[in-house]
Parts: C-alpha cells; sequence; structure tokens
C-alpha cells in the first residue's frame, strides 16, 4: 500500500502542472463565462450599484454607477476597479489533477465529477461576488461613503463570506470533493471500513 | 461514510469559526504567525546573514525586498483540514492526537519551506513569485494536508478481534 500512496503521489505531482498550464491558457474564455454570471448575480442583488461585469481576458474589470470623487480635483467619475477572478479559481486544475491520479482500475462516479466542478465553479463565483462587495463596502469607502446600510452583524458577516471565499473555499472545496469522489481509492488503505 | 462526511465538514466549520473569531486572531493566530516569521529567519540566516526580521516581516538587507506572513500563508487552513479529518475517522484518541500533532508538524516544515522559497522568489522573478505565492503554493500545502491524512489511515493499527471462549 505504502507503494500505491507514493505512486499516487508521482501522478498528482506530473498532472499538476498540465492542468495548471492548460488552466492558465484558457483563462480567456474560462472568465468570460466567470464575467457573465458575476453580472447577472451583481445586477439581480444590486442593480443600482453595478453597471457591468466585463472580461479582459485574465481580470475582471468591475463597473459600478458610483460616483467617485478624484482627490485634489473637482473631477468625478464612476467607480470601476479590477479583480482578478484566477486567485478563486485554481481549486479546479488542482481538483482535475487529483481525480486524474487515481488509478485506471478504481471506478470513479462520472456524475460525481461533473457535480464536483460544478461546486468548485460556484464557489469561484462566491469568492469573487464578495471581494466586490468588500472592495465596494470597505476598500473604497473613504472615496465613495456607505454604499450599502449595513449594521455591525451584517458588516461582519460580509467579512466572513469574504474570507471563506478568500482563504478557505479554493483550496479546501476541492480536496473535500476529492475525498467524496475518491473514497473507493482512499478508504481500502484503511483497516477501518467507514 | 456519510457520518464521516458530516463530521469532517462539521468540525471543519467549527473550526475556520472560530479562527477567525478576532480574539483567536490576537491570541493564537497571529503569535503564531510571529513565530513562522521568527523561524523562518533563523532558517535562513543559518545561511544568509542578509536578513531582518520584525513581526511577521521578513526583509532582505541586500534589496529591501520583503515578504510579510499573512492569513493564509501561515499554514492554519491546511491544518484545520487535517484536524477535522482526522477527528472525523473513526479511531482512538491516542492515535488521533498522534496523527495532529505530526501532521500539524509535517504541514508547518511545508509552509517555512513555502515562506523561505516565496523570499528568494520574488527577489529573483516578480512573476514566478505570484504564481508561486497566488497558487502553487497553496495548492502544495494543501496536498501535504491530504497526503499527511491518507498516511495517517494507512497506518491505523487494525482493530484487534476478541475471540469468546464458552465452556
Amino acid at each position: 500500500m505504502g507503494n500505491h500512496l507514493f505512486y499516487f503521489v508521482i501522478r498528482v505531482l506530473l498532472w499538476l502542472p498540465i492542468m495548471f498550464l492548460l488552466w492558465y491558457y484558457l483563462q480567456t474564455p474560462i472568465n468570460a463565462v466567470v464575467a457573465l454570471m458575476v453580472e447577472q448575480l451583481t445586477l439581480f442583488f444590486s442593480p443600482d450599484i453595478f453597471t457591468a461585469i466585463k472580461s479582459t481576458g485574465r481580470q475582471l474589470e468591475i463597473v459600478t454607477q458610483l460616483i467617485i470623487n478624484l482627490e485634489q480635483s473637482e473631477q468625478q467619475g464612476y467607480l470601476v476597479f479590477m479583480i482578478n477572478p484566477m486567485i478563486y479559481g485554481f481549486g479546479l486544475p488542482f481538483f482535475i489533477a487529483i481525480i486524474l491520479a487515481i488509478p485506471e482500475a478504481i471506478d470513479i462516479n462520472l456524475p460525481h465529477i461533473a457535480l464536483s466542478v460544478m461546486i468548485i465553479l460556484l464557489s469561484q463565483l462566491w469568492g469573487i461576488i464578495f471581494d466586490i462587495y468588500k472592495s465596494v463596502i470597505f476598500v473604497f469607502h473613504s472615496n465613495i461613503g456607505d454604499v450599502l446600510i449595513l449594521n455591525t452583524f451584517q458588516t461582519s458577516l460580509f467579512a466572513y463570506a469574504y474570507q471563506m471565499g478568500s482563504l478557505i473555499f479554493p483550496v479546501v472545496i476541492p480536496v473535500v470533493l476529492w475525498l467524496w469522489v475518491g473514497k473507493e481509492f482512499w478508504q481500502q488503505w484503511s483497516a477501518i471500513k467507514l | 461514510m456519510i457520518r464521516f462526511f458530516l463530521l469532517f465538514i462539521g468540525i471543519q466549520t467549527s473550526l475556520f469559526f472560530i479562527e477567525m473569531l478576532l480574539p483567536v486572531q490576537k491570541a493564537i493566530i497571529i503569535p503564531f504567525t510571529e513565530s513562522l516569521a521568527t523561524i523562518s529567519g533563523y532558517l535562513i540566516q543559518l545561511f544568509d546573514q542578509q536578513i531582518i526580521v520584525n513581526g511577521i516581516i521578513l526583509r532582505s538587507l541586500d534589496n529591501g525586498f520583503a515578504v510579510s506572513i499573512q492569513s493564509g500563508c501561515n499554514g492554519v487552513e491546511a491544518v484545520i483540514i487535517l484536524i477535522s479529518g482526522i477527528l472525523a475517522f473513526p479511531a482512538s484518541i491516542r492515535y488521533k492526537a498522534i496523527g495532529v500533532i505530526a501532521g500539524t508538524c509535517a504541514i508547518q516544515a511545508i509552509n517555512l519551506l513555502r515562506i523561505i522559497s516565496l523570499y528568494y522568489l520574488g527577489q529573483w522573478n516578480t512573476t514566478a513569485f505570484e504564481w508561486a505565492h497566488l497558487y502553487l503554493w497553496q495548492v502544495l500545502v494543501m496536498l501535504d494536508a491530504l497526503i499527511v491524512f491518507l498516511i495517517w489511515i494507512y497506518k491505523i493499527p487494525k482493530p484487534t478481534l476478541v475471540v469468546e471462549q464458552n465452556g
């Protein structure tokens, strides 16, 4: 069994760079889809704040209706800022690499993999959307004032949701999903069967 | 299996929530992160004296480049997921304790490697640093947690079969 674990690790380390390279070069079409979904969600929840979410290749451009006063100038403009969606989406190549590292002899449920990929994409959307709201509520607060009227609890909830989306979901969700999808593989190593 | 996953997710969620509380950050996480910086600085000084450590910041005296160890770079998330997996898995308390202690050490050893490598990578190439920092090392540390968990369940002693004799 020790050999099986060793070969599994080797396969993961071989698949990781391949999956990451593929993911990197497919970022433009992936981001186009992500931008569309983020736009629909932000316009649904806050149509008076956001105007459009555009994909600029590997970044998202967030166009708002919020007036921002430029420092040391009487000029005003609409707040537009950039988000890097990749920092919320790298769980996808990671998940696919650790799935592909499972030997072919093990039966893997393809619908489970498809569902897992959807969950990872949803977690990416979560991270992006709360990053956008974090920017509007906290980062640009001194320039645009209070955009949303939130009490202390709601503010803490936004901060918590952002931290979940940025620190935890991208790395934790792929591992949890792999333990679920690959249970026939890793359970064989344990003397205790679940 | 369902029981394992319910426990796994429940323990994780609780530990992540506790970890994010401000009093826990002040009392445990920040001091822990500072100790990581201190240890990283000490290890670097074994072969490179041109470094200074201040709180969570490691700075090069050669070129002023600095790295700051923030949340997400202190390995706490990987440790939490490992602890959750171990606690959710049916095994003796003694064996779980061994797994938690040894696993935490293994993850933090990889994390020290991450900090030191990023410190030098950032001085060499910004693009490489960003890739390693934002994506690669995040994955490798979590992969380490997964491998530690797999080794732990592989090493779990087989349950002892007790045979009762009648008459």
